[in-house]
């Protein structure tokens, strides 16, 4: 099927396979098979060719919050649903991709796109850290559109935001808030927060301890934990020990972005108490088990198209094309600066394929949209959970409100 | 493409045909009329069969799995049924309350049409991307129309010469030639097409759009969007509102739409295109179905498994009857 998608995009003009038996009525003029002329919006796709997040010692171990493929497999699959629309419209997207060596190649390549290739909208899958630094490079450029696709950091949506960049994947933010609605729904509200010490665990760390404030639950203790088996710093890594303490908690929240840690804490908790957080029950963009909402097939194309199962990063880069999609379907043009406008305005219906309209927030670019608390194999939660109300969109109790964003573009 | 099998189509066929053979001499007993409401269940693969009135269990008749949309024959004698996961349309004597025959379909069949001689069945394929006009005699797909994904609602013209489809990914709806199995139009309308019915006069196709929670009314000589309407029933917001079933009665002066998420239907005036009234039913309101005396409306609720009853005339919900799981399409042979 993407065999016949592609090459129609790649066609002028094309008609439907069943032309072969046009019928001609002998008076009335006969139906024709729909001709249309394809025109095509080109976007940059940028990635790095090493890329930490798929390393392999960590992802052998199917650790959830780790990639399990490129994020690209997810624009492959939304292409090939515009196509669909394409051979309606005569309006395409199409991707170049670039794998580069770090922040200031990608950089140089978007720059060198926008001259050379006319490509403006650049949908951008990289670490935070370099996310930071290829948008600092460009930072001003009114001639492109970055759209952060796999980077959860909160700064880059806050004192690091700017103009010209949107953000796809749920922000550490969003991911906690909608942990939190789902404990505090359960009345879990006394919670021990096992951390770890790495960057990325901090900023996570942070936004969890936002957002218990937010929700009005407790921190009963707070630990760092050290990834190692050194029986002499036991107090630090063994999760029995640490977890022993005389005040009663309802739920660990474990705080582990490598993920190795985390995945040791269930069932080595001193007390019958739920794990949450990096183990156990997790907040993600996306499960495969999420199957409400047209879900069930978004999952089959890409299992079909990829041999795998889809992801959250997957979700935030097929979900920005698909954005692109909503753009040139709704403004009739592949021109980049009306689909961005349109992109970026309230008049956008993305389905977000989690039950409700998704929408990018006007503060700080980021895509709203409902979350999923999930198990290894479930959907425990869909957020924002009824009764988390909001004056204007239930989806902004997720995730920085207009009052409290720090973002000046 | 014209004409496709599968290995497992052409096995299913084989199939199809003993069984046929095998009633050859019995010919399915008339039981038109008898009042009895069909239910079909997307997971528990049966379809449920109630008594008017009492809405006791008659019989629930196993099917192939995931059975979704179905209709009757024009005489009632027999009951259609797309199971998605089968890749088949059961086939179900109404007399004898089982499955009797299947039509092999491609791919994840979901919304379907008869025409009025009961020759071609118009199959939308979920997983395939496609529109099939399938020969019911001969159990062979004449045509296989590329959609756009996931197409879902199918309905026919008055005059059976033009079927419409909507693509619930691609956000239109696909205008198809049925003697020459093509596209000839299309026409974008709101976010997550899903369902169809057109005003009796057949000048006016209404569509409802599930994700951006509005009805588009599309002129079906120019097909020009009329007008686009949207419904807020008290106390929801508007994400919750998801319209997917639609229905009019019969001299088309009043439409009932089923709203998804926000757990109402809304009746409207299709003339003034004005918002009569909301009626409180069960989670997620998914496809209605009126009786013929107009009296009476069934809703299949997806998300609490049962249908409500709601009495047409005073609008208001009589009572809730728990079903299979995910209840998908209600139908009464009255």
């Amino acid at each position: 099927m993407l065999k016949a998608f592609a090459a129609i995009s790649l066609g002028c003009a094309l008609a439907f396979p069943a032309l072969a038996q046009p019928a001609p009525a002998p008076d009335a003029p006969a139906p024709r098979p729909l001709e249309v002329q394809i025109q095509t919006l080109r976007f940059g796709f940028l990635e790095l060719a090493d890329d930490p997040r798929l390393d392999n010692d960590k992802a052998y171990a199917r650790i959830q919050l780790r990639a399990l493929g490129r994020a690209y497999d997810g624009v492959e699959v939304a292409i090939a649903e515009i196509s669909g629309q394409a051979r309606a419209t005569g309006l395409n997207v199409a991707a170049e991709r670039y794998q580069g060596a770090g922040a200031a190649d990608l950089a140089q390549t978007a720059d060198a796109w926008v001259k050379d290739k006319d490509i403006h909208i650049f949908l951008v899958d990289v670490p935070g850290d370099v996310m930071r630094e290829v948008a600092k490079v460009l930072k001003g450029r009114k001639d492109l559109l970055l759209i952060n696709t796999t980077a959860a950091d909160d700064d880059l949506r806050a004192t690091n935001c700017q103009a010209n960049m949107l953000h796809t994947i749920p922000s550490y933010a969003m991911l906690a808030d909608a942990m939190m609605q789902t404990l505090v729904s359960r009345k879990w509200t006394n919670i021990f927060l096992l951390q770890g010490t790495l960057p990325d665990d901090r900023k996570l760390g942070a936004a969890y301890e936002r957002s218990i404030k937010k929700f009005g639950a407790r921190i009963v203790e707070k630990k760092d934990f050290v990834l190692s088996n050194d029986q002499r710093i036991r107090e630090a890594n063994n999760v029995t020990l640490m977890t022993s303490i005389r005040r009663d908690y309802d739920v660990v929240i474990v705080i582990d972005t490598d993920g190795e840690f985390a995945r040791y804490v269930p069932f080595n908790v001193s007390k019958p108490r739920p794990v949450v957080g990096s183990a156990g029950l997790i907040t993600d963009a996306w499960h495969w088990a999420w199957e409400r909402q047209g879900a069930p097939q978004l999952n089959s194309r890409f299992e079909r198209l990829h041999k795998r199962r889809m992801t959250g990063y997957d979700w935030g880069a097929w979900v920005a094309v698909r954005a692109l999609g909503q753009g040139i379907l709704r403004t009739k043009s592949v021109d980049w600066q009306k689909v961005a406008a349109h992109i970026r305005s309230d008049e956008m219906k993305l389905d977000s394929v989690k039950g409700a309209v998704a929408t990018f927030r006007p503060w700080d670019g980021q895509l709203r949209q409902p979350l999923l608390a999930v198990t290894d194999n479930a959907e425990i939660e869909r957020l924002p959970m009824r009764g988390f109300a909001h004056a204007t969109n239930d989806l902004d109790t997720l995730g920085i409100d207009k009052l409290e964003t720090q973002c000046r573009m | 493409m014209s004409i496709k099998f599968t290995r497992r189509q052409a096995s299913a066929l084989l199939l199809g045909g003993t069984v046929a053979a095998a009633l050859a001499p019995v010919q399915p007993a008339r039981a038109a009329n008898s009042g009895l409401i069909f239910v079909s269940h997307e997971k528990t693969h049966d379809i449920w069969v109630l008594k008017p009135g009492t809405l006791e269990i008659v019989k629930k008749i196993k099917t192939s799995r995931r059975p979704r949309d179905i209709h009757f024959n024009k005489a009632r004698t027999l009951l259609y049924a797309a199971c998605g996961d089968d890749d088949v349309i059961d086939i179900i004597d109404i007399a004898k309350l089982a499955v009797v025959d299947q039509i092999p379909t491609s791919p994840s069949p979901e919304a379907f049409r008869l025409n009025s001689t009961e020759t071609q069945i118009y199959v939308s394929n979920e997983e395939d991307s496609s529109l099939s006009i399938i020969d019911l005699k001969e159990k062979i797909i004449i045509h296989d129309v590329p959609t756009g994904a996931e197409p879902e609602g199918v309905i026919l013209s008055p005059d059976e010469k033009t079927i419409y489809v909507t693509s619930e990914v691609a956000d239109m709806v696909h205008v198809v030639d049925v003697k020459g199995g093509f596209v000839t139009d299309n026409i974008v309308v709101g976010t997550r097409p899903r369902r169809f019915w057109l005003t009796p006069d057949g000048k006016e196709l209404w569509v409802t759009c599930e994700l951006s929670g509005e009805i588009y009314v599309i002129d079906r000589v120019t097909l020009k969007i009329l007008q686009v309407m949207t419904f807020l029933p008290p106390g929801f917001r508007q994400v919750d509102v998801t319209p997917v079933g639609i229905l009019m009665n019969q001299d088309g002066s009043k439409c009932v739409i089923a709203l998804g998420r926000a757990n109402h239907i809304a009746y409207v005036d299709v003339k003034s295109r004005k918002i009569d009234a909301y009626v409180l039913v069960g989670s997620r309101a998914w496809n209605v179905t009126l009786s013929r005396d107009e009296k009476t409306l069934y809703v299949a609720n997806g998300l609490s498994d049962d249908i409500t009853v709601v009495d047409n005339i005073a609008r208001k919900s009589i009572k809730s009857v728990q079903v299979g799981r995910i209840p998908y399409a209600v139908l009464i042979d009255d």
